[in-house]
């Protein structure tokens, strides 16, 4: 079963995340900062990671830079979850290779289906 | 004494004809004001550039009893114009900035460089005027622009920062309620169910409440960029319709479009002018009661295409209809929102270089919104 990593600090909007990607048969890892979530995909591999754009001891584009440093996670599609619809923030993520975004508060019905759009062509379930 | 000082003016004066002359041509081109006057204020030189700055002619500074005083009235001025003057020793110089009235009566910022010479045992000022009237104001409204600026900046962070911590909140308001109601964990009884659509229409008002400030906030600071493309109109006016379809149905309203042949295409911003379609129509459906109707009507007059959204609502009368745009006004308390829509929906509207208003037969009499927009844009340049 495919894995998912949640990089976010509210614990509601993680909590359902975290039922989202469960009820479409996902494994779910969590965290709440940017640090322990570098670590916590360099060890466990993630196929997908879901992350905030503010957190609370980095911006999401700076953790994003982190794990496009590291070998072990240079490949893992990232979707930022954003509550900011700021245009500048979005230009900066939609600068970076293999990474989108989606804006809060997330449409529940769509949204394990739009986050796999970012997955690749062999779709993360069969991985 | 007196004949004395009659010679000596004479020499002086000889002298400096003599010189004047030769330096005259150069004096008159210069920009800045020239003079050469003694310790009694009497001017042997006074060039033109020095006549348009003050507005005085050197006849008219020599004809004065005290042209400082002339040039400046306010006695504080005049002190701080004449401090360290006195003092000046032979081959020093002074600067100084100072504001003159000028014979108009309008304020001149100068700056005033000073040295003293000797000629003929005597003591000669030679004073050099520098109007930077204009410099200070240029500086003064780039101040004020830089000021404005920065205004804007916080507003639209504090604005960022807003939705921000608000739709943080919203996100588990409407992503639970949409769960609970989609029953992806057990069934609702039909009470819990009714109830939880409550929460999730509830959060979602909040939700376009908050992006109908976000977008005001970015319009208004100039944010709000149009990306113009070709589009069918048609589709636009019918995808509208379908939004409110529901909430027209549940309050008897019967809806029908209208587009005159061949508009179909247009270029614009296709989500900005379904935004404002959209914003109209809503208010239509929302004052209009029950058994009432409402609808969009299209039509292109040369290059400029005109919507009509209209409805046989509650009516405006002719005191109101100017404020209605302005945002934060409501016709009736009963109805719930912050009045922004149709202030967005105007920005949005002349942002597209077009032009929107009201018509209506009074109260009860129902409204018709009229707007323009050109057929291809010409955006209005934000100042």
């Amino acid at each position: 079963m495919a894995t998912v990593l949640l990089i976010e600090d509210n614990a509601q909007n993680r909590r359902l995340e975290k039922d989202l990607f469960e009820v479409a048969g996902y494994t779910v890892i969590e965290s709440e900062s940017a640090k322990d979530g570098i670590a916590l995909a360099a060890e466990k591999k993630p196929r997908l990671i879901i992350m905030d754009v503010r957190l609370p001891d980095m911006r999401g584009t700076q953790a994003m830079q982190a794990l496009r440093a590291d070998e072990r996670t240079r490949g893992i599609p990232v979707v930022f979850v954003t509550a900011s619809a700021m245009p500048e923030e979005i230009n900066q993520i939609n600068t970076v290779y293999n990474c989108g975004y989606i804006t809060k508060p997330i449409n529940t019905r769509t949204f394990v289906k739009e986050v796999e759009r970012y997955i690749g062509e062999n779709g993360m379930k069969n991985a | 004494m007196r004949s004395k000082k009659k010679t000596d003016l004479r020499v002086i004066e000889d002298g400096f004809r003599k010189n004047e002359a030769k330096l005259c041509f150069l004096l008159e081109k210069i920009e800045d004001g020239i003079t050469l006057s003694d310790a009694k204020g009497h001017f042997y030189v006074y060039n033109s550039a020095m006549e348009r700055i003050t507005g005085y002619t050197k006849e008219e500074a020599n004809a004065s009893l005290d042209f400082l005083e002339l040039i400046y009235p306010d006695p504080i001025e005049r002190k701080r114009a004449l401090f360290g003057i006195v003092e000046l020793q032979e081959g020093m110089s002074r600067e100084g900035e100072v504001t003159i009235v000028r014979k108009d009566g309008r304020p001149a910022r100068i700056i005033i460089n000073s040295y003293l010479t000797n000629y003929s045992g005597h003591d000669i000022f030679l004073s050099i005027y520098r109007d930077v009237t204009e410099h200070k104001q240029f500086e003064e409204t780039q101040r004020a622009r830089k000021f404005a600026e920065a205004a804007n900046r916080a507003k639209s962070e504090f604005l960022a920062n807003m939705s921000h911590e608000l739709r943080t909140p919203l996100n588990s308001i409407i992503g639970f309620a949409e769960i609970l109601h989609d029953q992806t964990f057990g069934p609702l009884n039909d009470k819990q169910k009714e109830y939880i659509n409550y929460v999730l229409s509830s959060g979602k008002y909040l939700l376009s409440l908050i992006n109908d400030i976000l977008d005001l906030g970015k319009v208004e600071s100039g944010k709000m960029e149009l990306k113009p493309s070709v589009f069918s109109l048609k589709n636009l006016l019918e995808g509208s319709l379908v939004l409110v379809k529901e909430r027209a149905f549940r309050g008897g309203i019967e809806l029908s479009l209208d587009i005159a042949d061949g508009i179909d295409r247009m270029n614009a911003d296709e989500r900005k002018v379904k935004e404002i379609v959209y914003n109209l129509l809503s208010n239509a459906v929302k004052f209009t009661p029950r058994g009432g109707r409402a609808g969009i009507r299209a039509r292109k007059l040369d290059s400029i295409i005109e919507i009509q959204v209209w409805d046989t609502g509650i009516g405006i009368e002719s005191k109101d209809r100017g404020k209605i745009f302005s945002g934060f006004f409501q016709l009736d308390d009963k109805y719930e929102g912050f009045g922004l829509g149709l202030m967005i929906a105007k920005k949005l509207v002349e942002l597209h270089g077009g032009r929107i208003w009201v018509e209506s037969g009074g109260k009860g009499k129902g409204s018709t919104f009229k707007l323009t927009l050109p057929a291809n844009p010409q955006p209005k340049s934000q100042s």
